[in-house]
């Protein structure tokens, strides 16, 4: 595949418009909020989004990994996959998705997922049960997977939210999970100055190990990711009872569209992760 | 009891359950918001389309009726796809025509199974931003000779499409091309040079964005108005060999199979045509009275009414047992579908002509709606085969069953 078709890919797959999302859902978003810098954050059920917009969301997630050089180009084209669908059943995943409301183009994602297997089982020599979570029962484990903000977007408020906005969502899709005892603790895997650093300034009681990755990978699809030099690292994170007063701060400061940083914000605040 | 002309559209059950629901709202929308406003866009200047309806069309899926559905189209077959748009060609055939036309072009596409492509060309059309696409076929000189496969040799001047390296050049102007000023992308089909006439049929994914692309003119058409039409001039555009859709030469294939599938939707916008002159046609017959008696209490004007619901009725029957028999066949037939698009095509303009003969004088108003599907009833034998192109095909199809014999 030559870069222009790539890029072309990837510009389809980053071109969908959600703008009328909302409409379609067939049950309540765990969570919903909006902001002045343009944007509308949802999380909602995968099977309460028509087919359409989760195959939309997979062809997204795929643009990103292309446009980081995440993805080999050469094995797509000779697999024919172009997108990056998870392969569970939809009531499974809760999909985050950050909209930009001025074109309906998403600014930023993140999925989260109970799945029968879980992504790190397949991508590391381990057992979560075992080494991440050992007392925890299999079900009351969900998995974050893919926090990606839109690749190429120009620099601004929304462009420098996203990221926190997919987090924020998470973090209350998850406390409420939490709040239901449908969840015990939040697992994914990233670079240690990447999620699990993000996550620890949220408030998240967050543990990594060591593991190895599966000998595969680096040959697979996703090869160029796992070739990187900061090796990522899977984590277990939990939220810590005093993060409400910090998630109040971080909504506040993203709905009214505050300059500045998020860890600014937070350092003024006290946070202490700050 | 009073029979309705109308198909009843909460008695879907020869389609598949999941089809039912999405024909039920496309049909109400034709009924409910598409009909009222046609005679606005049909006197709009020309060229306009009406994005907010193409957007609630869009909702709906009315832009995605063919995609698969595991690819979050509505996966509509062909009776399916006929349903709404006979409900669309009643309301605004124009309307139907965008549609359609965005169809046309996905279906290639479709049919060739490429992933990349998929991922590429059609993924847009999943989203919530109204996207409209061509199929750019017909040419100045080439109308028949691009429908018909044994006229290939004698194809003129056709769009060439000349290898350069990793790139195929496209030069040449497609004519009469539905949504061409509107379009995104065209699926394009264009001759490799070197082969005479026709014969060396490709069909290429083209972005009307690229360098080269040009929007000609814009046809102020009798009819259809609420379709843009117009021209697309290809001044060596590069078109990567990877945008060749299914095989290089493999043109005819997709464009015989594309036409006869597309042949009983084309059927089902001629009956809409017929039934919507009908529907006109009732309303005076029942209201107006001459030597003290309705109209359709007299002999003459009775028969013409029966005859105009025979033509309606046979003509629905036919393109919905086409229909059926292209849902349920591989390779798709040629001959169901081109006698039910000959037999349609000829209702609607004979209901036309039938129904201003009854309706006299107001009928001959310009602010009368008979006007306009007067326009329109042309429409329909102009488009995918005309009925002396479809009379060659059934005849061969008949012929060739006698040699046999």
């Amino acid at each position: 595949m030559t870069a222009l078709a790539l890029e072309r890919l990837a510009a389809a797959g980053s071109g969908v418009g959600f703008a009328r999302v909302e409409r379609a859902l067939t049950g309540e978003p765990a969570y919903l909020g909006s902001g002045l810098d343009g944007s509308l954050t949802l999380t909602v059920r995968g099977d309460h989004l028509p087919t359409r917009y989760r195959e939309a969301l997979g062809a997204f997630r795929f643009a990103q990994y292309l446009r980081l050089g995440w993805i080999d180009p050469h094995l797509a084209a000779a697999e024919g996959r172009y997108t990056d669908r998870p392969a569970h059943d939809p009531r499974r995943d809760l999909h985050t998705l950050v909209i930009d409301r001025a074109d309906g183009r998403l600014a930023g994602y993140v999925g989260l997922a109970r799945p029968e297997r879980f992504g790190l089982e397949a991508d590391y020599d381990l057992r979560v049960d075992v080494e991440l979570a050992p007392q925890t029962p299999r079900g009351h484990l969900w998995e974050a997977k893919r926090l990606v903000r839109r690749v190429g977007m120009g620099h601004g408020q929304l462009a420098r939210n996203a990221p926190w906005w997919a987090l924020l969502a998470l973090t209350r899709t998850v406390t409420g999970l939490r709040e239901r005892g449908e969840l015990a603790a939040m697992i994914g895997d990233g670079a240690p100055d990447g999620s699990p650093a993000m996550l620890a300034l949220l408030d998240y009681d967050v543990r990594t190990i060591t593991a190895r990755p599966r000998a595969g990978n680096r040959t697979g699809l996703y090869g160029p990711m796992w070739r990187q030099e900061t090796a990522a690292v899977p984590f277990h994170a939990v939220p810590h009872p005093r993060q409400e007063p910090l998630l109040e701060d971080l909504e506040r400061f993203l709905a009214l569209g505050r300059t500045g940083s998020v860890r600014e914000l937070l350092r003024a605040k006290g946070h202490p992760h700050a | 009891m009073t029979i309705s002309i109308r198909p009843d559209l909460d008695d879907l059950h020869t389609l598949p359950k999941a089809h039912r629901d999405p024909v039920r709202l496309l049909g109400e929308f034709a009924r409910d918001r598409i009909a009222p406003t046609a005679e606005a866009r049909d006197r709009a200047p020309i060229g306009t389309v009406d994005w907010d309806l193409v957007t609630e069309a869009q909702d709906l899926g009315g832009l995605r009726m063919g995609l698969p559905e595991g690819m979050g189209g509505l996966g509509l077959g062909a009776e399916a796809l006929g349903r709404v748009l006979e409900e669309f060609a009643a309301a605004d055939p124009g309307f139907a025509l965008i549609l359609g036309a965005t169809g046309l072009f996905q279906t290639p596409l479709v049919l060739a199974g490429d992933e990349r492509l998929a991922a590429e060309y059609l993924m847009p059309f999943l989203g919530d931003e109204p996207l409209l696409a061509c199929n750019a076929v017909a040419e100045e000189l080439n109308g028949t000779d691009l429908v018909l496969a044994q006229n290939a040799p004698y194809a003129t001047d056709m769009t060439t499409a000349t290898e350069r390296g990793d790139h195929y050049v496209l030069s040449g102007k497609k004519k009469y091309i539905t949504n061409a000023p509107v379009a995104r992308y065209a699926t394009v089909m264009a001759n490799i040079a070197g082969h005479p006439g026709s014969t060396g049929l490709t069909c290429f994914v083209v972005d009307l964005a690229w360098d080269g692309v040009q929007r000609g003119a814009t046809h102020d058409k009798v009819g259809y108005r609420t379709a843009p039409a117009g021209e697309l001039v290809f001044n060596d555009v590069e078109v990567p060999k990877e945008n060749v859709v299914g095989d290089v030469l493999g043109g005819w294939d997709l464009n015989t199979t594309q036409g006869n599938i597309c042949r009983v939707t084309c059927a089902a916008i001629a009956t809409g045509l017929a039934r919507h002159s009908l529907e006109r046609a009732l309303r005076w017959v029942t209201e107006r009275r001459q030597s003290g008696r309705l109209l359709f209490e007299h002999q003459m004007t009775a028969r013409k009414i029966a005859d105009m619901a025979a033509a309606v009725e046979s003509a629905r029957a036919l393109w919905v047992n086409a229909a059926r028999t292209v849902d349920t066949t591989l390779p798709v037939p040629a001959y169901e579908p081109a006698i039910a698009k000959m037999v349609a095509d000829r209702a609607a303009v004979d209901n036309a002509n039938t129904a201003m003969s009854l309706i006299g004088a107001q009928a001959f108003q310009r602010d009368d709606e008979m006007e306009r599907i007067l326009r329109d009833s042309f429409g329909p034998r102009i488009y995918e085969g005309s009925p002396e192109a479809l009379a060659m095909t059934v005849t061969d199809l008949l012929c060739l069953e006698d040699e046999r014999r």
